[in-house]
């Protein structure tokens, strides 16, 4: 029997009973857009989740810092009473990334770019006007910020003296230190901020040092840049020296921080790995990637296994329906037989059927599945903008119920199989009946 | 052409055994047309079937074309009922669902006959019994003898070597059904095939060229 004839048969026998078949292939649609529904809200949790890491650029990115700089100095007490030395006792071998250590960094397979980052020693406060701010501010060089990848939307990509470049929610952290409220600043671009840097002597007294510069750049929005300020590296390493007192030589202390670009996010982890394997301590966002994708993977195969009861209860109907079918086309079974048809023939037959409901189903059921999640998302999206909390897992407009193409896909497959395998049992009981009993079936 | 020795199908029916057939011997050349008869029971339909393929011998031997039928397994029993075999019933077995030209199509798909030649074929068989009318009416807009020559056609369409009819005119009033005998004596005759009738009836045996007579599962004359 060929393909086309049996598709044919198939079709008319559908056709034959398409009301029962509607009833039967409904209970498939339930179960599969449960399916869909339910992992689709795993995935968009997931995406958002995900995405509030950052962007890829941001994914891509390990920053590194050498070991011995973490460790917290102490004074070690020597068993004899006195204060010993500060320190972890590592002598006088330089702690910070020399040169040397960079191109070592660089050195490593899968590294793009090794960027040194001068981070304040102290405290520092922004001040506009009279609102109050606060920031991580870093000092870079404007070759290593395009090297990171950083994207501008306002004004431009510059860090000549006196200039600043700001994260995109970086406005949203001013206060007024008086009324102790927030101070809403709709945009920082052109504005000019007051670096003010404060030191405490031995004795107690403090002093201030101010340093005025102009915001020119705002950055694209996603990852750890958004509450960052990047001013020029020569002025952080300026104040570094007035915080310390004394002169700070970077070619020969080395730095206190590098970010490590990698070339792809797929290097990122053995990168990070063999950084870590030379002694230094690596941090990336793919940390808490990777624990974000097993807990979302095991979250959707329960939100998934859900949706699959209701496919589950839709297959005993495939069953029923069928089962029912055999017995009135008993008969016609006998004669099929009587004809010359294989048991193969009438298994293909009946089995095509079961698989083609669980088709109907899946195909129906996935479009009903993905309108679901779209009206899901409208009325979710329209809530939290109502009750003004947004998104809270990622961005504020990100979806809450994410249906990749793939989860059609298996969604379709998955419903067909149920049918498919709800179908072996009236299949092989419609092919192994007595031609002879099933021609004088009444 | 059909060689059966020492043929039996026995049944249990509870405790008690049937002997449907109880040790048959029957030889019928090719182009031969034998009617069986007997009174219910007697065997006679029991024994088309185990001729035809539908059925399995207890004991015995059959052999058909010097082939062993009652050794083949459920596929080359299959293969066998459609290539050798063509089954004509007492109640027609029309699919109600297929109209006439599907219905003498539906043989040849099992045997993987293309579409195009599938039915040029199925046309010409229906024209033959007179149906070139009716081609594309479904069994209840026909009448029993319509529906009987659409079975005709159907038994006719993968060329078998062997006509079985069971019954026949059963359903038939006596006018159509020799309309009907007469169209399978013509087609027997026109392909030269073995044709087989099961009868009650002495005026449709007398149409066959040997009347074979049975009782309780034997041969009891054999004319």
């Amino acid at each position: 029997m060929s393909t086309r004839d049996l598709l044919r048969l198939i079709w008319a026998n559908l056709n034959r009973m398409r009301g029962r078949v509607a009833l039967t292939a409904f209970g498939v649609v339930i179960g599969a857009a449960a399916v869909l529904v339910l992992v689709s809200l795993g995935a968009g949790l997931q995406r958002s989740a995900i995405s509030s890491l950052g962007d890829i650029g941001e994914l891509k990115k390990i920053y590194v810092m050498p070991s011995e700089m973490s460790d917290i100095p102490v004074m070690v007490t020597e068993p004899g009473g006195a204060p010993g030395k500060q320190g972890g006792g590592q002598g006088n071998k330089p702690r910070g990334l020399t040169q040397q250590r960079l191109e070592e960094l660089r050195g490593v397979p899968g590294v793009a770019a090794v960027i040194p980052t001068e981070e304040l020693m102290g405290g520092v406060e922004m001040k506009l006007g009279r609102a109050v701010g606060w920031s991580q501010i870093m000092g870079i060089s404007l070759d290593d910020m395009a090297a990171l990848g950083m994207q501008i939307v306002q004004g431009e990509l510059s860090l000549l003296s006196g200039q600043m470049v700001v994260g995109a929610r970086v406005h949203e952290n001013f206060y007024d230190p008086i009324r102790g409220s927030n101070v809403p600043i709709s945009n920082l671009l052109d504005e000019t901020i007051i670096l003010v840097a404060q030191r405490w002597s031995e004795t107690g007294e403090m002093s201030e040092r101010t340093l005025r510069l102009r915001v020119v750049g705002v950055l694209k929005e996603g990852g750890q840049s958004d509450y960052q300020v990047f001013i020029p590296q020569r002025e952080v390493q300026k104040l570094n020296e007035w915080f310390t007192g004394k002169r700070i030589d970077r070619t020969r202390e080395g730095y206190n921080q590098a970010i490590v670009v990698a070339q792809s996010t797929r290097e990122v982890a053995a990168a990070q790995e063999q950084i870590r394997a030379l002694g230094y301590q690596a941090y990336s966002a793919m940390d808490a990637l990777a624990s974000i994708n097993s807990f979302f993977t095991i979250l959707q195969a329960v939100l998934g296994g859900i949706g699959a009861i209701a496919l589950l209860v839709s297959a005993f109907g495939i069953i029923n329906t069928l089962s029912m079918a055999i017995l009135e086309r008993t008969r016609e079974i006998g004669l099929m037989k009587a004809l010359g048809a294989r048991n193969r023939d009438v298994m293909s037959i009946f089995l095509g059927e079961a698989a083609s409901i669980g088709l109907l189903g899946g195909l129906v059921g996935a479009g009903v599945g993905w309108g679901l999640s779209r009206l899901g998302n409208l009325v979710a999206l329209s809530y939290m903008q109502q009750s003004g909390g947004g998104n809270p897992f990622g961005p504020a407009d990100a979806d809450i119920v994410y249906t990749p193409l793939w989860l059609i896909l298996i969604t379709i497959l998955f419903a067909t199989l149920v049918g498919l395998i709800s179908g072996i049992y009236p299949a092989l009981r419609a092919a192994t009946l007595d031609p002879l009993k099933a021609l004088k079936y009444e | 052409m059909i060689q059966a020795r020492g043929l039996r199908k026995t049944y249990s029916m509870g405790r008690n055994q049937v002997h449907a057939l109880a040790g048959v011997d029957l030889a019928v050349a090719a182009g031969d047309c034998v009617a069986v008869m007997g009174p219910s029971g007697s065997g006679k339909s029991t024994l088309l079937n185990v001729i035809g393929g539908l059925d399995r011998p207890s004991a015995g031997s059959l052999q058909v074309n010097e082939r062993e039928v009652s050794q083949l397994d459920e596929n080359e029993l299959a293969a066998y009922r459609r290539s050798t075999i063509g089954f004509i019933f007492q109640s027609f077995n029309l699919v109600s669902t297929m109209t006439a030209l599907q219905n003498v199509e539906f043989p040849m798909m099992f045997a993987n006959v293309s579409p195009r030649q599938r039915q040029r074929r199925a046309r010409y068989l229906l024209e033959a019994v007179g149906l070139k009318a009716r081609i594309d009416h479904k069994p209840t807009e026909l009448s029993g003898g319509e529906q009987q020559r659409v079975s005709i056609a159907r038994a006719l369409s993968n060329l078998p070597r062997i006509l079985l009819a069971d019954e026949p005119t059963g359903n038939l009033d006596s006018h159509t059904g020799a309309e009907i005998m007469a169209l399978l004596l013509r087609a027997q005759r026109e392909s030269n095939l073995t044709l087989l009738i099961v009868t009650h009836d002495p005026a449709v045996a007398a149409y066959a060229g040997r009347i074979v007579h049975m009782k309780d599962g034997l041969i009891v004359e054999n004319v």
